[in-house]
């Protein structure tokens, strides 16, 4: 095993068990506010600090990291296996299917979901539990954001649909759902990858965007996209670098997956 | 290859079918989201306490208008085919009034983003690709990684307060997605079996790059070509608003927080028209490349 | 010797104006909107950017010192209200023209009062002034006095006129002839609007010149709070309104002559329960909102003083009622805000049957207590507000939810659906008079906003309260005014419809490059002397 690949996997493993062990790990519930301490700088009782209102940053990234290392993969995965199914489907069938799942395509690039999330947010009881909202919320995500990856994934089973040993394939009376499974997903496996790779941030971003027009998490539960909100405090940062903690582990994240796609693509 | 004009004709007549019924579609969809959305027809002013009830009446009844989905859209669909769009609620001005002047801000920031983008992708992914080097690899997976896992906000903000503008934001919004897709479309095609035979051949990386690669890659690219357009235009809307700079993006947004019904479907009809454009030119290029399967 | 006179009197000239601050003419006073102004109109102005220019351009009867918070001749030199509170009469200055060198008469006042009392106009100013069923009679007694006629009495009628800008009946340029100290040259939508100074404004300074000393001013709109400070530290902007906290003190220790703390704002932020009956929330939570302990007791576990030091950074002061001490006349300085006592909380809600067991507060139906608090999303402080009394209430075992809704949902449940169990919310008061307030005490009210539109007050106070509003608005002596409206507050903070939290400090920013600037409570907060402000004078060479 590479080098690169074996500190990828210890990181995402060692992140994601860390956050699932956040209980245990963290000093501190994630919605203590020790008001006699806020936007303290890190100690040896609050590790990188506390925030506006007194909570320990470490814990709330801990916790944080559930939310946004379970569901922003979660919403990833769903968004490319629609992307993979749809795009698959027109690329490989073509004419009047094709044009019909690329229009919806087009559609679905173009409209305001923004007003799907805040209706069926709506709907939701005031008091149902800020995980619940926030799953909702990715799970919403995970539908809207198949269609700029389905483009791609389209583009490349067209190009796959005329190479040889797919001609072959069906010159030999493979049958069409074979040849999609044997064949074509299999070979749009780089494509995928990066596409689930390029989603995971992408979620956690969004939900942090969403959260400044009330759809994201709820308090007082964390997540990485809702601390990231603390960066928009630019002046800040220089005198306070450790507010910088959830971008810099968001970006081992990324660069975790990214090892592990490069990875992928010599193995295959 | 068939070049006959009036197959022509009929392709582009059945592409202009399909633009019309999509942008038809997306019309009524987002006229339905948008309508039926909590907090449609609401006005701010309803909350401010010098009002008498019957001026909250009246404020209220003024937004009734568009209540009923279907006479809105057929008195939409109406005014457009006569090149009217209406007036905006929130701004209280003429549609297409607002969009000429803002279009202009937008367009020039596209302008200068998309292409700049584009140069900085290629130019690292053909690299990457082509030199094949392990820690050039780590170094550009690390920036795209964390440029990537920056919020769009945080950028945009940056690049306001260094007066670098909206087009810089966007680049730096662009680039780390648009790299990922772009390095491994290149990768995949280098590892085709032509490419391989190429280099057991000798044949030195940059002619190996022009003449197999990027020819393979490019229907692909070009695929990711009309995407990158969509996902510009989705990051125009938070760049704006940061940067404070009145183009489309930040009209969307204020619209959308208004609940602006006929300002949301007519930039709803110009995005579809625009997405629908990209895709059909990246699909008929797509078309010339790709060879037709006997 | 007389050689050395003349320029020798001209040194000490200008070493005493620079050392005074002698107001030079010149240069351009810069600062930002903060969203696109909706209108030009002065009648018809709801928002606060056109009410910035409506105040910079516009000319007024009378205007209220920000100051002194005393009424001021303006464009009138002189005004009676007439015993009844139903009439005002106004001497208007002579030789007063608009820019486009239109006379001033009292056509132009007749006029205005037509436009404003138009029935099919529906605005905040026009509806401080329809006191009662009937017509607005305006009478031009002379080129320069006019009386104005009310259907029915007005409680503080001249303070009003301070809101009406006078249009011209007679210029072609219809409102685009204004009396005020500048005129609008320029509007880019989206990027700034113009002022040009208005060669025929009547004011005059100390020394017979005709002010404004500013030759233009340029509002840019930017709703981006962080570039406007970062603009205003790179020295682009000279004036920062309504400054958050947590800018301010970074200016402080960044340029602490730039940052001003007037004190404690008019405005309020406030909590309120949702009473209304045919409001789709559990009946079992209507009972505990419509307890007068329920609410008191709520009020008695949120610690006001923790908001005041970490929302506000001690920016802001805990409230006891609808007024804030700045409102100098009408506070009623015999009430103090509830202080924070968890003990006290426990035994009110004890007497209303609620027990405490296991760290959960029960009802005596054996319902947990939990709520939800809606506010509007985006607003930092609300947000930070809502998330601390989420924590205290955990210290009465009560759960509470925060929800965070864009401001249209918010309005549509608080206003039409009704769906919510408790709203946090701002009130933002630009008016001294509480008459202003009428629409939110009255039990029948459409911002009567625990209860709108009571057909019949549902308790005893909130008929009394009725009965103390009516009454303050009928009367024109202003001790009696105050006395009705000081048991008003009492009720208030008696039964807390309204839990009030604070009133937040009145901060901004201001250039040491200006000059003639007293930030104060009242808005405008900085260029309310727009006409006399300037900027110093090795600058104005400039």
């Amino acid at each position: 095993m590479r080098v690169d690949r074996k500190i990828a996997w210890f990181v995402i493993l060692g992140l994601v068990t860390v956050c699932m062990c956040a209980q245990l790990v963290a000093p501190a519930n994630y919605a203590k506010q020790f008001r006699e301490a806020p936007n303290a700088s890190p100690s040896k009782h609050f590790l990188l600090g506390t925030d506006d209102l007194g909570r320990d940053r470490f814990s709330r990234l801990l916790y944080g990291g559930r939310v946004s290392l379970l569901l922003a993969p979660a919403a990833a995965l769903l968004s490319t296996c629609l992307a993979a199914g749809l795009g698959t489907i027109a690329g490989y069938s073509g004419g009047m299917l094709a044009r019909i799942i690329m229009g919806t395509v087009d559609l679905f690039l173009s409209l305001p979901w923004f007003f799907l999330l805040i209706t069926v947010r709506a709907t939701l009881p005031l008091d149902v539990s800020p995980m619940t909202s926030v799953t909702v919320t990715f799970a919403l995500l995970g539908f809207l954001g198949w269609a700029a990856s389905a483009r791609v994934v389209y583009a490349g089973v067209r190009a796959l649909r005329t190479s040889d040993f797919i001609t072959t394939a069906r010159a030999c009376g493979c049958l069409r759902w074979r040849t999609l499974a044997v064949f074509i997903i299999p070979n749009l496996k780089p494509i995928l990858w990066a596409q689930f790779l390029v989603s995971i941030p992408a979620f956690i971003l969004a939900e942090a965007n969403l959260t400044m027009l009330g759809l994201g998490v709820a308090e007082p539960l964390p997540s990485w996209g809702s601390l990231l909100r603390e960066l928009e405090n630019y002046d800040n940062l220089s005198a306070q670098p450790w507010r910088l903690a959830p971008l810099v582990l968001l970006m081992l994240v990324v660069w975790g997956f990214q090892a592990l796609l490069s990875h992928d693509e010599v193995m295959a | 290859m068939r070049t006959s004009w009036l197959y022509i004709l009929y392709r582009l007549l059945r592409r202009a079918t399909a633009l019309f019924l999509i942008v038809l579609a997306g019309g009524i969809v987002c006229a339905t989201l948008v309508r039926f959305s909590p907090g449609f027809g609401i006005d701010e002013r309803e909350l401010d306490s010098r009002l008498n009830s019957a001026s909250i009446a009246a404020i209220r009844d003024s937004h009734s208008a568009n209540r009923s989905l279907l006479k809105f859209y057929a008195q939409y669909i109406h005014n457009t085919l006569r090149g009217q769009f209406g007036t905006s609620d929130t701004f209280q001005r003429p549609i297409s009034e607002l969009l000429r002047e803002r279009s202009n801000i937008s367009l020039r920031s596209l302008a200068l983003a998309l292409p700049a983008a584009w140069v900085l992708v290629l130019s690292a992914a053909t690299l990457s690709t082509a030199v094949r080097n392990r820690s050039l690899d780590v170094f550009s997976s690390i920036v795209a990684g964390g440029l990537m896992a920056t919020p769009a906000a945080m950028i945009a903000l940056w690049a306001a307060s260094t007066g670098r503008g909206t087009g810089i934001a966007l680049v730096l919004i662009l680039v780390p997605t648009l790299y990922r897709y772009t390095r491994n479309i290149l990768e995949r095609s280098f590892r085709k079996m032509h490419v391989m035979a190429a280099r057991a051949r000798g044949i030195g990386a940059p002619s190996l790059l022009a003449w197999h690669v990027l020819p393979t890659a490019t229907p692909q690219l070009i695929g990711l070509v009309a995407v990158s357009i969509s996902i510009a235009f989705g990051a125009l809307i938070p760049v704006e608003f940061i940067c404070d700079s009145p183009g489309i993006g930040q009209l969307a947004l204020q619209a959308a927080l208004g609940r602006d019904l006929p300002l949301l479907v007519t930039l709803t009809m110009v995005v579809t028209v625009v997405t629908f454009l990209a895709n059909t030119a990246a699909d008929a290029v797509n078309d010339v490349m790709t060879p037709v399967s006997a | 010797m007389r050689d050395y006179l003349r320029p020798l009197t001209l040194i000490i000239f200008c070493l005493v104006c620079s050392f005074s601050g002698f107001a030079q003419f010149g240069g351009e006073l810069r600062f930002c909107l903060h969203a696109e102004p909706k209108t030009f109109n002065p009648v018809l102005v709801d928002d606060d950017a056109s009410d910035t220019i409506r105040y910079l351009t516009g000319g007024v009867l009378v205007r209220l010192n920000r100051s002194t918070q005393q009424l001021e001749p303006n464009l009138a030199t002189a005004w009676k209200v007439s015993n009844d509170g139903r009439a005002i009469t106004f001497t208007l200055r002579e030789g007063v023209s608009f820019s486009d060198g239109t006379s001033f008469t009292s056509d132009d006042v007749a006029f205005t009062m037509k436009q404003l009392m138009d029935p099919a106009l529906h605005s905040s100013t026009g509806d401080s002034f329809r006191s009662g069923s009937g017509e607005v009679v305006t009478r031009t007694l002379a080129k320069n006095k006019v009386s104005i006629i009310f259907p029915a009495p007005i409680a503080g009628l001249d303070k009003l006129f301070d809101q009406v800008t006078i249009m011209s009946a007679h210029s072609p340029l219809k409102e685009k002839a204004v009396l005020g100290p500048f005129s609008i040259a320029e509007y880019v939508p989206g990027s700034h609007v113009i002022l040009k100074r208005n060669l025929n404004y009547w004011k005059t300074d100390a020394s017979g010149r005709r002010l404004p000393y500013f030759d233009s001013v340029r509002l840019d709109i930017q709703q981006n709070r962080d570039l406007e400070m970062m603009r205003f530290r790179r020295g682009e902007i000279h004036l920062v309104n309504a400054l958050d906290s947590e800018y301010f003190d970074r200016l402080v220790s960044q340029s602490p002559q730039s940052a001003h703390d007037a004190g404690p704002s008019m405005d309020s932020e406030e909590m309120w329960f949702n009473q209304v009956a045919a409001s789709p929330i559990p009946s079992y939570k209507r009972e505990w909102f419509k307890s007068t302990n329920f609410r008191r007791a709520i009020s008695s576990a949120i610690n006001r003083q923790d908001l005041v030091r970490i929302v506000f950074n001690n920016h802001a002061t805990a409230a006891a009622g609808p007024v804030s001490p700045a409102n100098q006349f009408w506070f009623n300085a015999k009430l103090q805000p509830h202080p924070f006592d968890r003990a006290a909380a426990l035994k009110l809600l004890a007497n209303e049957g609620f027990q405490l067991e296991s760290g959960v507060l029960r009802d005596h139906s054996g319902h947990p207590v939990e709520f939800s608090i809606v506010t509007n999303s985006g607003n930092k402080t609300r947000e930070r507000m809502a998330t601390m009394i989420q924590q205290d209430m955990v210290g009465i075992g009560v759960k509470v939810s925060v929800v965070t809704l864009d401001f249209p949902a918010l309005i549509e449940r608080i206003t039409r659906t009704f769906d919510y169990d408790a709203c946090l919310l701002g009130l933002v008061n630009t008016d001294l008079d509480p008459d202003s307030q009428m629409n939110i005490w009255l039990s029948a009210s459409e911002n009567h906003q625990w209860n709108p539109k009571e057909k019949t007050p549902e308790t005893q106070w909130e008929a009394e309260i009725d009965k103390l509003m009516r009454a303050q608005a009928s009367t024109m002596d202003a001790s009696k005014r105050k006395q009705s409206f000081d048991r008003v507050q009492e009720l208030v903070w008696e039964n807390e419809p309204f839990i009030y939290l604070i009133h937040k400090n009145a901060l901004s920013a201001v250039s040491p490059t200006l000059a003639g600037v007293t930030p104060v409570v009242l808005r405008p907060q900085t260029f309310w002397q727009a006409d006399t402000m300037s900027l110093r004078l090795e600058r104005a060479a400039k």
